[in-house]
């Protein structure tokens, strides 16, 4: 194919992805909002919206590459591809709005709703409120804007995150040349993030300001200015207050970037370049993140016992179950489909798989470059980031196998962004090599349709990855504050389909004044089948008076969710109408998809 | 924020962005309580997300590079590019937006809608200022300035441009997004539905309803008191009907109901309620039917029920049970 033919193929391509961002919107305006709960944001538009979708994003980045692979001179820029980008994952993000949600991820988002609400009642931050900074950014946004904080709070899962994508350019202009810089771009600026984009909470929203600082620091590296210094030292602060766990993997990306610099000017992989100056400034920055991390959360006591949880389980291997053992326990009791095995696998790791293939190459590829005594070609900061990628992956299978405090989803995120950063590189060199152009455009090709295909998956919960939609209704919340409202507070409740002690948190605020608003957390849920395979009534199961919650998302949940397995199902629909025919159970409040009972104790 | 060599400034002597920086905050922080709807919405997400870093960048950078450079091979570039502009005030507004309000907490005001306001406010206006100073020390020809002939300039070349791939691209984003706004902003609400309940009224408490102490059986007068309620969800004014009924448990044996009987209707009642509105009323009922597991069942309906109410066709229904054998 001619230069000509190229040029007008990616004009094709880039006039297809803005047709594609207008047909998006089109569709989005003519479906109606979710009338109800729904297990997946996926059936909320038909499959060709998704096809269209990805096919945008496919679009876009075809633009940046075939800019990548040309010269400057390539018509169209690259840029269009970058805003279609850009503009169909803002649409991606913005879903929980097109649906009419109340709001979106149910469980920490409504406690960290829940302290935005003691900040207003008490004009202060709450001594439980350890990293408020998410909380304070809502809440000034909800005064600013006039909306409630618990429908703006989404609003900062559509903004951090797509001005995520922007830093990531901002990143990749610094650290490399036109050609890898453009080779990672379509990589970076897709999706990489998965469920964290539309979790408005501390940890996720932190990360997405991972490449902002990352970018910060290189700047401040390359240029030495004041400004520079001032604006990352800012910026550091602010992460800490984000979010310890981001900080603290930061701060580890920081000690090997400083160990790598300094094992290379002690003449082991020699070779430095002109920008490469002291380690001045990343001794300091380090210095600082680690000084404010400890200044601030370690007089938090919940750290304190939190970070003694993690040592002692990873020396004692004792309390809790690994994410390992409850994977392995969860294939032991239900004996799935290999197929579902791997969608789920796919739907929710597909992504991260992407980046360990493609950043396990390059790694491969740095230590044979190395062996065969081409150190001093790589830059300090590739190797920093091979290194990162291989120690934060190490890490992840550590989180994986031992139960520490957090999943280990959070550190593949870690994993992906260092992984991004070597992706660009792996396929510069690639082609710079490689006889097999046609091959290596072909892993390109398969490796952006995976990473557009695999990060819409992973980008919102559904029964694809096992789990039902984190959708708050508003049905959800009017059943809750009315039961919060009538309840007798020393009438224990069992929950199902619903966690009522967040929806307490939404509504009296974390720190609660008065003794009736404890809701009981984490109340378990009830036996199965309602006692009823054993008993004639529910009110067998109890010794005294219980509370029953039971949603739409809680009854419907093992027909959406698993229905092919039926022999592991809790609840059966039978059961729900046996409900209605139990001497013992009194139904009080009814709303259509949100029940609420009394069980009195059988006698 | 590049310029043409030997352009100058123009508006204002090249501060018209800080100027329209501090308007914007005055504008929000003095007439917020006056704006409303989608303009206060759009003014507070730059009150928050754009103003305060984009102030702090034009204190930190107050002058521009000599020389144009490509996006690529701008490493040792000391001034932020149009993007990097961008990135530096939407980042430096995350970060420092919260850190205001943080800081307004350690001093002795609450942290309200007007204090957390004046703080970012504060922010911003300090900024602008330390950026007017700044930028006024520098030399005319180096000045940081919006080059809004440049952006006409480049707009124009690229719409003359054959084909003008990029101006139809971003055209059809423009395009989706207004589309966007607009679904959003004319959006009709998904759920509509009524709740529906019961109440007991606390005995220690009288004017106070709670969902405890339910009657178990017929009280000394033979009657039972309850509280029903509903509350109107409908985005709609309805005329609810609510009927009755008292039925008794069918039985196969001793210990398994597997029905409840139908149709012995005790009281039918009719409200009429806008949206977002409770209705509630006291109900007091005799059931006449005498057994140990009696069903008092309150079926909701929107405008008239059908000939033979069950709980199966009511829209929805509540119910205790009772004891009436004396």
């Amino acid at each position: 194919m001619s230069n000509r033919q190229f040029d007008l193929l990616t004009a094709g391509l880039a006039l297809a992805g803005g047709f594609a961002v207008l047909a998006l919107s089109v569709i989005l305006f003519q479906t109606p909002p979710a009338d109800g709960f729904e297990f997946s944001v996926y059936r909320g538009y038909p499959l060709y919206f998704w096809v269209i979708a990805i096919g945008g994003l496919l679009c876009g980045q075809a633009v940046i590459v075939r800019h990548a692979l040309g010269d400057e001179s390539t018509s169209p820029s690259w840029r269009p591809g970058f805003v279609v980008i850009a503009t169909v994952q803002a649409l991606l993000f913005l879903l929980p709005y097109f649906r009419g949600y109340v709001s979106y991820d149910r469980a920490d988002v409504l406690t960290h709703v829940g302290f935005i609400k003691n900040i207003q009642q008490m004009g202060l931050i709450p001594p439980t409120d350890i990293y408020p900074n998410i909380h304070l950014l809502t809440l000034t946004l909800s005064y600013a804007t006039g909306v409630e904080p618990l429908r703006i709070i989404n609003t900062v899962s559509v903004v951090i995150p797509v001005f995520s994508l922007v830093a990531w350019y901002a990143l990749v202009a610094r650290l490399f040349d036109r050609r890898p810089a453009l080779l990672t771009l379509p990589f970076a600026a897709v999706l990489i993030g998965g469920s964290a984009y539309t979790n408005p909470s501390p940890y996720a929203m932190s990360t997405q300001l991972v490449p902002f600082v990352l970018y910060l620091f290189v700047r401040m590296l390359q240029t030495r200015t004041l400004a520079s210094k001032f604006a990352l030292a800012l910026t550091v602060v602010s992460v800490v207050i984000y979010h310890p766990l981001t900080t603290l993997f930061l701060i580890v990306g920081l000690v090997i970037y400083g160990g790598v610099h300094v094992v290379r000017r002690a003449g082991l992989l020699a070779g430095t370049t002109a920008e490469e100056h002291g380690l001045t400034g990343t001794k300091v920055t380090t210095q600082l993140a680690f000084g404010v991390l400890v200044g601030w959360y370690f007089q938090f006591t919940p750290i304190l016992n939190k970070t003694g949880q993690v040592v002692r389980r990873l020396l004692t291997r004792s309390e809790g179950q690994s994410q390992f053992e409850s994977y392995t326990a969860t294939v032991s009791e239900t004996s799935p489909a290999l197929v579902d095995i791997v969608v789920v696998a796919l739907a929710d790791y597909g992504i991260t798989a992407v980046f360990l293939v493609l950043g396990g190459l390059y790694v491969l590829k740095l230590l044979a470059d190395v062996w065969r005594g081409r150190g001093d070609e790589l830059r300090t900061f590739e190797i920093a980031f091979a290194v990162a990628f291989v120690f934060f992956s190490m890490l992840s299978v550590l989180f994986l196998l031992f139960d520490l405090v957090v999943g280990w989803g959070r550190v593949l995120t870690f994993v992906r962004f260092f992984g991004v950063l070597l992706v660009g590189l792996l396929f510069h060199q690639l082609y710079q090599r490689a006889g097999a152009r046609g091959i290596v455009t072909g892993l390109l090709v398969i490796s952006l349709a995976s990473v557009a295909a695999f990060g819409t998956t992973d980008l919102y919960h559904s029964p694809m990855k096992a789990t039902a939609s984190h959708q708050v209704t508003e049905s959800d919340v009017d059943g809750a504050t009315w039961v919060l409202d009538h309840r007798d507070r020393y009438t224990p409740h069992v929950d199902q389909g619903i966690e009522l002690y967040r929806f307490g948190d939404m509504y009296y605020g974390t720190n609660k004044s008065e003794p009736r608003q404890r809701v009981q957390p984490q109340t378990p849920l009830p036996p199965r089948r309602f006692g009823y395979a054993n008993n004639s009534t529910l009110g067998a199961s109890y010794e005294e008076e219980h509370y029953l919650v039971v949603t739409e998302r809680g009854r419907e949940f093992y027909p959406e969710m698993y229905p092919t397995y039926r022999n592991s199902w809790r609840f059966y629909p039978s059961d729900y109408e046996r409900l209605e025919r139990d001497g013992n159970v009194l139904r009080l409040y009814d709303n259509g998809p949100f029940d609420f009972y009394l069980v009195r104790a059988a006698a | 924020m590049n310029r043409p060599d030997g352009s100058t400034p123009g508006v204002l002597g090249g501060f018209s962005d800080l100027v329209v920086v501090v308007l914007a905050t005055a504008a929000l922080l003095l007439g917020g309580s006056v704006l409303t709807g989608p303009p206060r919405i759009v003014l507070g997400f730059v009150f928050v997300f754009f103003l305060p870093g984009y102030a702090l960048t034009a204190a930190l950078y107050p002058a521009v590079e000599q020389d144009r450079q490509s996006t690529f091979t701008q490493r040792l570039r000391t001034a932020p590019t149009a993007t990097e502009w961008l990135v530096y005030a939407v980042g430096l507004s995350i970060v420092v937006t919260p850190l205001a309000v943080l800081v307004v907490n350690f001093l002795p005001v609450p942290i309200v809608e007007s204090t957390a306001l004046g703080a970012v406010s504060a922010v911003t206006v300090a900024g602008a200022l330390v950026a007017i100073v700044r930028r006024a020390r520098v030399p005319p020809d180096r000045r940081t300035f919006v080059p809004y002939g440049r952006v006409t300039e480049r707009l124009g070349a690229d719409l003359q441009g054959t084909p003008p791939v990029a101006a139809v691209v971003v055209a059809c984003c423009l395009v989706a997004a207004g589309v966007a706004g607009a679904t959003l902003a004319t959006q009709p609400p998904g759920e509509r539905y009524t709740e529906f309940y019961l109440l007991t009224e606390a005995d220690e408490q009288p004017g106070t309803f709670v969902a405890d102490d339910y009657p178990s059986e017929l009280g000394p007068d033979g009657q039972v008191r309850l509280h029903v309620g509903l509350t109107n969800q409908e985005h709609e004014t309805v005329t609810y009907t609510v009927v009755v009924e008292a039925n008794s448990v069918v039985r196969r044996n001793e210990s398994t109901a597997v029905a409840v009987a139908t149709g012995n209707e005790v009281d039918r009642f009719q409200t009429t309620v806008p949206h977002n509105e409770t209705w509630r009323r006291e109900h007091v009922v005799s059931p006449e039917v005498r057994s140990e597991n009696v069903r008092l069942t309150y079926l909701l309906y929107r405008g008239e029920p059908p000939e033979n109410p069950t709980m199966d066709n009511a829209y929805r229904s509540v119910h205790i049970w009772l004891d009436t054998t004396e």
